[in-house]
């Protein structure tokens, strides 16, 4: 089993609803991202081309960051997802620089949605559901507690929405599929062999799990 | 806790108080975060809104996905800016950057002291309230109805909402109702194959249908749709298209009138049968330019060449009518409209079009071959048994097209290549923005309207959801009768005054027969969404009183009114006004009829209350509930007594005398559309009602026997009337202008300096898919992902224009008009745009009251001195487009 | 070209600033200190010198070691370095129980040279580890294949060059200071040899970095041409490349004795600050490329 993420470009309009629905999911705490988006130009007026790229941790199967780690907080499930134990990181940040995408954020300093207003309550409640501990690294874990809740309720990854991530169910132009890529059968499968999708530089040799359809 | 508030929370615990005593649960709702309504689904935890999404089970929207807006909405509610109670300022002076000093009041207190104004402004003369609103931030359609069905029943007519309308869809909603029954159009994206897409960013993440259209065009992306987008800038829709092909702004009406000429004079192919069943096109016109009409029932005249004779367009026996040829009718010589149009376009040149637009002629030569292509006119499909004409090519424009100086002909050129491929609400082509005709909900035979033939035979909505019908048009009456001139410019919806830097000189023309004497808006910023923030102050300090109603402060509110009132959030409002906004955004084409109530998730904070239950408090005071009732209910039952073209009855949902609240309100409606089972009940525990659309419903037009206008002879019978009651009080336009053959006329702002003026660029402002207006702005959640996006907080600029200025990326640069007035903002170099055009987003906030929001971004509004040359006389359409030059700042910050 | 603003992240080519903003300045001071005295304490051990020794391991234990500690987001957690099973795969890991081993086992050697006790097996031992401890750094980021002015075998090599250079420098310092002038001498050897390794080295690395890639190319270019140029040509050439190699030419002409101490001081403390210096511009302009096309970068 491996989860793995496909995002088709063609459909992508690049209108940031993945970056805020992860931020809104996890109550991440602000100037901490876990999605972004990239956006450059090439070419020259009038015949430029716009690129958009949702970018997201792609839990690689040869994760730089899982060897890079020297205290094993950073650890890669059986299911492909790699994740951090924030107990046992130590704050060095090497995964950080080990990770050829810099999809990783060290959370420095606690600070507030509304600066010198106080703590909403959305934030309140946040810091009760996810304590995460400044001086430490976070990252994507695609929605790994959605997917192990939905998998206890005999729900399906990439099927049902409870136990897909929220980046994919909420994208509105369904540009995301979510699944096993080592199932033939799957979703996500049929589509890699219908589209043909590429990884972000894959000369980093670090085998991503998200996979990219260019047009 | 005011009496009044109490009284609203007990009644809510009464009705949800169950519902929200459980630590987790999700509510169906309809989302606020633009005017789009797309259908929502909110997660309550622990009594706080957490999280929302979008509902796979309806087509209100994505099927499940939301756009980034709606996304953060939940972000709004946790807000510690929010008003939460009435206030009231205690600076005495007023003005762009005063701080008002609120001072919390009661709402007795501020209701009283409100509706004592509105009386006595009333007594005065009910025109000296001027109402402003805007669609948003607690809905798009709350807006339309609980508040602007206010304004007939108290009797005034004096509307000044600033932007809203004049900045956006002037001539988009005026002709999109003459044409499509429709407040917008949309292209039918699960069939259509080809669109050329100008100026507007729907499908993308800002504009019509928002989640619904970025969906639907996806899935057409994927099935192959092409797509060529004619735009000064290319980095926003364009990105998604196989082309973009730059254009100075305003210039599109060059293009269009070529393509259409090409067509008709040179290709000579177009939808003959569309012209002369579904347009007045075959109406006979005079050498007065105006319908050569029956002499007993002054109706225009068709000459039927079945049978060669001439008949009126309700004759039933009326076969084939002629849309070429001469023919006298009592001694007047006359020729189908269309004959004449297809003279006129013959000087509409590519290679003129190219000089004007920039855009090749080769380039135009090949987007009218394309579109005549694709639009396999004359050919048919089956859907769901029903054959519909198939045309699978549109052309569509929103904001960025028609928003100019010359809007009204830019725009019904456009129109009129759609008219020419036939396309116009049929499988494949144009649709109206969600559905002209509906047959009812299944079980009930409720919420049915329809589209039909009105004056002329021309086609009239059947349900409109915001204002006044664009058919039958409005009469010129004054000069005086109206503060914003609307009774000289009765075509169009709303226009620069009374703001514009020349309104006072002319109604002091009028006599000035009353004077502002109220400002109460509801959540118009009218500060920053029109012009120069200076001009509104000089009209804004003659208002004695200002009151507002909304769930945040900006820059009206603090600068200028004397009581906020506190809204509550769209997350605590039952709304039901969302549900009826089916021409205006609702799932176009095949989609399934989706139909959504605006459930408050939790009880309003503070003493925020609903917007319904605070207007209806008010009419109370004023004395005019029975009006305001009778407005609300014709508002909800659709048609103004006409349903399916019959005269009916109104049904009384709600009785003139009646003193109900907001929540009955919406009982009664669904019970009225949806059967007694179908109350607020139902749809607390049930969320929503979908039932399947059928073919005559979305692809109506061939079942619905009405014409709409290529020539516009409304506009020629008021001309000599408006022009003689405008120049008496010194409005000197140019007069050709009123023509009802669609024409070209530049922009303004090609005539307003000369070519080589060292003002040689032009500022645009793109949709940009994080801001709706500025109210999103202050979300936390849409800051940081607007941080990361290149293009939103700064302005861009072509990179080799930047070049030639010296200027480099990240620079602070100066955009300055010629009258001195200027912008200062970090420049973004695209190879993107347009190399005489600068593009940036309406933002540059400054109100304390958003703070996340302040001094982001340029406010493009204050870099235009708007006065009579710069509007569409016809649509109303302000021209947003200032001229600047532009010079980097040296040891500059960014302004506000 | 180079990042500068967040919505040019990974679109433009991207600096690494974990490692040198802000708090991030601990661990380039963390790396000098530990491999100085990882390095002073290994050249000193093969002359027996008890003092540049003790030196060395206080600069790697309390200034190295305390930076690295003050680094890290949870100073208190760092025992989990070295007791999980991240030896196997992290260079972190590694470098920590290198650095303890080294610490312990020098610490014990010194303790009984000391007590004029010498056993030579501890010595290996002891500069074994002193060695790794001086090279894991190199390793550490050389392993960050996503910046190509790191991810070359020659980073190590420069890394240790500079290490054991830099320690004898500081021992020479020391003998003088002292009076140790058969040390000096012998010191003088190395420092001779070590420094014509690092003038070697440097262009090669630089250039070899070059040709790896146009990210490469930009880290380089970024190092030598940007606002960092001042810092390249003044601190790494001139103090770290220059004054190093005239003092030394100058010590192959004339006596130890007789060579003006504030000169050779001056010219010691240049070639540290110039190894600083390096060290410095290896952080700041080690930059990632960029993910998606773009004409930025092109």
């Amino acid at each position: 089993m491996r989860w793995g993420m496909l995002i088709n470009l063609v459909k992508c309009v690049g209108c940031y609803s993945c970056v805020v629905k992860c931020e809104q999911e996890h109550f991440l705490p602000p100037s901490v991202l876990f999605g972004r988006i990239l956006i450059s130009e090439t070419g020259e007026y009038p015949r430029a081309l716009k690129h958009v790229y949702p970018v997201l941790c792609n839990h690689c199967k040869e994760a730089k960051c899982v060897d890079a780690c020297p205290t094993r907080a950073t650890q890669k499930r059986e299911d492909g997802i790699v994740w951090v134990d924030s107990d046992k990181c130590v704050g060095c940040r090497y995964c950080l620089m080990a990770c050829p995408y810099q999809v990783r954020t060290y959370y420095d300093e606690e600070k507030e949605y509304y600066p010198g207003q106080g703590l909403t309550e959305f934030e309140k409640l946040g810091r009760q559901l996810h304590p995460y501990q400044t001086g430490t690294v976070l990252k994507c874990t695609f929605c790994m507690e959605r997917i192990d809740s939905g998998i206890k309720r005999g729900l399906k990854p990439g099927v049902d929405r409870d136990a897909t991530p929220a980046c994919v169910i909420t994208c509105p132009s369904k540009a995301r599929y979510f699944g096993d890529l080592d199932d033939p059968e799957s979703e996500i499968s049929m589509l890699v062999r219908k589209w043909r999708p590429v990884q972000l530089r894959p000369e980093y040799g670090t085998e991503p799990s998200v996979l990219y359809v260019i047009g | 806790m005011t009496g009044i508030v109490t009284k609203e929370r007990e009644r809510y615990r009464k009705f949800f108080g169950e519902r929200d005593k459980q630590k987790d649960y999700w509510v169906h709702s309809v989302c606020s975060l633009c005017y789009n309504e797309c259908a929502n689904r909110v997660r309550v935890l622990d009594g706080k809104p957490v999280a929302a999404e979008g509902v796979p089970e309806s087509d209100k929207g994505a099927q499940g996905g939301l756009c980034a807006k709606g996304v953060t909405a939940v972000m709004d509610w946790h807000d510690p800016n929010r008003i939460l109670y009435p206030v009231k300022r205690t600076n005495p002076k007023k003005g762009l950057h005063e701080a008002p000093g609120w001072q919390r009041i009661t709402w007795e207190e501020a209701l009283d002291t409100i509706a004592e104004k509105l009386i006595a402004a009333r007594k005065k003369d009910p025109r000296s309230t001027v109402f402003a609103m805007s669609p948003g931030p607690t809905g798009g359609m709350r807006a339309n109805s609980s508040w602007s069905r206010f304004i007939p029943a108290y009797g005034g007519n004096s509307h000044a909402s600033g932007g809203p309308g004049t900045m956006c869809g002037g001539a988009a909603h005026h002709i999109g109702a003459l044409h499509y029954a429709a407040w917008d159009i949309v292209p039918d994206y699960r069939y259509c194959n080809y669109v050329l897409r100008c100026g507007g960013n729907e499908g993308w993440g800002g504009g019509r249908n928002a989640s619904a259209s970025i969906r639907q065009a996806a899935a057409a992306r994927e099935r192959g749709m092409k797509m060529r987008v004619m735009d000064p800038q290319g980095f926003t829709v364009a990105s998604k298209g196989e082309e973009w092909i730059p254009i100075l702004p305003a210039t599109d009406i060059a293009v269009f009138l070529a393509i259409a000429n090409l067509m008709v004079n040179e290709i000579g192919v177009y939808d003959k049968e569309y012209i002369r069943h579904k347009t007045n096109g075959a109406y006979l016109l005079g050498p007065d330019r105006l319908y050569v009409r029956d002499q007993e029932t002054k109706k225009p005249l068709i000459f039927d060449e079945a049978d060669q004779k001439l008949k009126t367009y309700d004759d039933p026996t009326l076969k084939h009518p002629a849309i070429e040829g001469k023919y006298t009718a009592h001694g007047v010589q006359g020729e189908p409209i269309f004959a004449r149009m297809k003279e006129h376009l013959k000087q509409y040149k590519p290679e003129w079009a190219a000089e004007i637009s920039s855009v090749p002629a080769d380039t135009i030569r090949r987007l009218a071959k394309e579109l005549v292509e694709e639009a396999k006119i004359g050919s048919f499909i089956e859907i769901d048994g029903v054959k519909v004409p198939y045309r699978p090519a549109c052309v569509v424009g929103y904001k960025g097209l028609q928003t100019h100086s010359n809007s009204h002909h830019q725009y019904t050129a456009m129109h009129l290549i759609n008219v020419l491929l036939g396309n116009q609400d049929v499988c494949g082509g144009l649709l109206g923005s969600g559905t002209a005709r509906s047959l009812g909900y299944p079980e009930t035979g409720g919420f049915a309207y329809s589209a039909y033939r009105g004056l002329d035979g021309i086609l009239t909505t059947g349900a409109w959801p915001v204002g006044i019908p664009a058919w039958p048009p409005g009469k010129v009456q004054g000069p005086g009768v109206c503060l914003n001139f609307y009774d000289l410019f009765p075509h169009a919806r709303s226009n620069i005054y009374p703001y514009a830097e020349d309104w006072e000189e002319k109604w002091k023309k009028t006599g000035e027969p009353f004077s502002p004497e109220v400002f109460f808006t509801y959540g118009a910023n009218v500060v920053m969404s029109l012009l120069r923030p200076e001009a509104v102050e000089k009209f804004l300090k003659k208002v004695p009183f200002a009151c507002a109603l909304q769930p945040f402060h900006n820059e009206t509110t603090e600068g200028f009114c004397d009581i906020v009132l506190p809204e509550s959030h769209f997350l605590e409002t039952l709304d039901i006004s969302t549900g009826f906004s089916t021409t205006y955004s609702y799932p176009v084409g095949m989609d399934k009829w989706s139909f959504h109530v605006r459930m408050p998730v939790t009880e309003p904070k503070g003493e925020a209350r609903d917007i319904q239950d605070v207007m209806f408090d008010l009419a109370d005071r004023v004395g005019i509930r029975d009006q305001y009732n009778a407005q609300i209910n014709d508002y909800y039952s659709f048609t103004r007594g006409r349903r399916m073209g019959r005269d009916i009855e109104i049904p009384l949902i709600i009785k003139p005398e009646e003193r109900i609240t907001n929540m009955e309100l919406v009982d009664r409606v669904l019970k009225y559309h949806f059967g007694p089972e179908r109350g607020l009940e139902w749809f607390r525990d049930n969320g929503f009602l979908t039932w399947k659309k059928r073919p005559d419903e979305c692809y109506w037009r061939w079942f619905v026997d009405a014409r709409v206008p290529i020539y516009y002879e409304e506009v020629e019978q008021d001309r000599e009337e408006q022009r003689k009651k405008a120049e008496s009080v010194g409005f000197n336009l140019n007069w050709d202008y009123f023509t009802g053959m669609t024409t070209y006329f530049p922009s303004v702002i090609y005539t307003e300096l000369p070519p080589d003026s060292e003002y040689d660029l032009f500022v645009i402002s793109q949709r940009d898919p994080l801001m709706t207006y500025r109210f999103t702005a202050h979300n936390p959640f849409i800051n940081a992902a607007a941080t990361i996006n290149p293009y939103t907080y700064n302005v861009t600029m072509n990179a080799q224009t930047a070049k030639k200025k010296g200027i480099k990326e990240g620079d602070t640069i100066c955009l300055e008009n010629r009258f001195g007035d200027t912008q200062t903002g970090k420049v973004k170099l695209s190879q993107l745009v347009h190399p005489a055009v600068i593009a940036a987003v309406g933002l540059g906030s400054w109100a304390r009251g958003t703070p996340v929001s302040s001094g982001k971004g340029i406010n493009p509004n204050a870099l235009l001195r708007q006065d009579q040359h710069r509007f569409c006389p016809l649509s109303g359409s302000s021209e947003p487009t200032p001229r600047v030059k532009v010079y980097r700042k040296q040891n500059a910050r960014s302004t506000t | 070209m180079i990042q500068s603003r967040p919505y040019e992240f990974m679109v433009s080519y991207t600096p690494q600033t974990q490692w040198i903003e802000k708090g991030g300045v601990k661990l380039w001071l963390a790396f000098f200190f530990i491999e100085l005295g990882a390095g002073m304490f290994f050249i000193a051990s093969l002359l027996d010198n008890v003092l540049a020794m003790s030196i060395g391991w206080f600069l790697c234990a309390v200034l190295g070691g305390g930076f690295h500690l003050l680094y890290l987001g949870k100073p208190l957690r760092f025992w989990r370095m070295a007791f999980s099973s991240g030896w196997k795969t992290s260079w972190i890991s590694r470098g920590i129980i290198f650095v303890s081993f080294f610490l312990g086992f020098g610490f014990i050697h010194i303790l009984l040279m000391q007590l004029s006790i010498r056993y030579t097996g501890l010595v290996v031992i002891a500069d074994v580890f002193a060695f790794l401890t001086v090279i894991y750094g190199g390793f550490a980021m050389n392993y960050v294949n996503g910046i190509p002015l790191w991810n070359t075998a020659l980073l190590p090599i420069l890394y240790v060059v500079s290490g054991l250079w830099g320690g004898a420098e500081v021992t020479l310092g020391l003998a003088l200071g002292s009076g140790g002038m058969v040390v000096g001498k012998a010191v003088e050897e190395w420092i001779r040899i070590l420094l014509i390794g690092y003038l070697l080295l440097v262009p090669v690395y630089l250039m070899s970095v070059r040709y790896t890639s146009s990210t490469g190319q930009v880290s380089v270019r970024y190092m030598m041409r940007s606002q960092w140029s001042a810092v390249f040509w003044i601190g790494v050439v001139i103090l770290g490349m220059i004054v190093p190699l005239v003092a030394v030419i100058n010590s192959m002409i004339t006596n130890l004795e007789t060579i003006s101490v504030a000169f050779l001081y001056s010219a010691i403390l240049s070639g540290l600050i110039g190894d600083l210096a390096m060290r410095y511009l290896i952080l700041k302009c080690g930059v990632y490329g960029p993910l998606i096309p773009s004409s930025d970068t092109a």
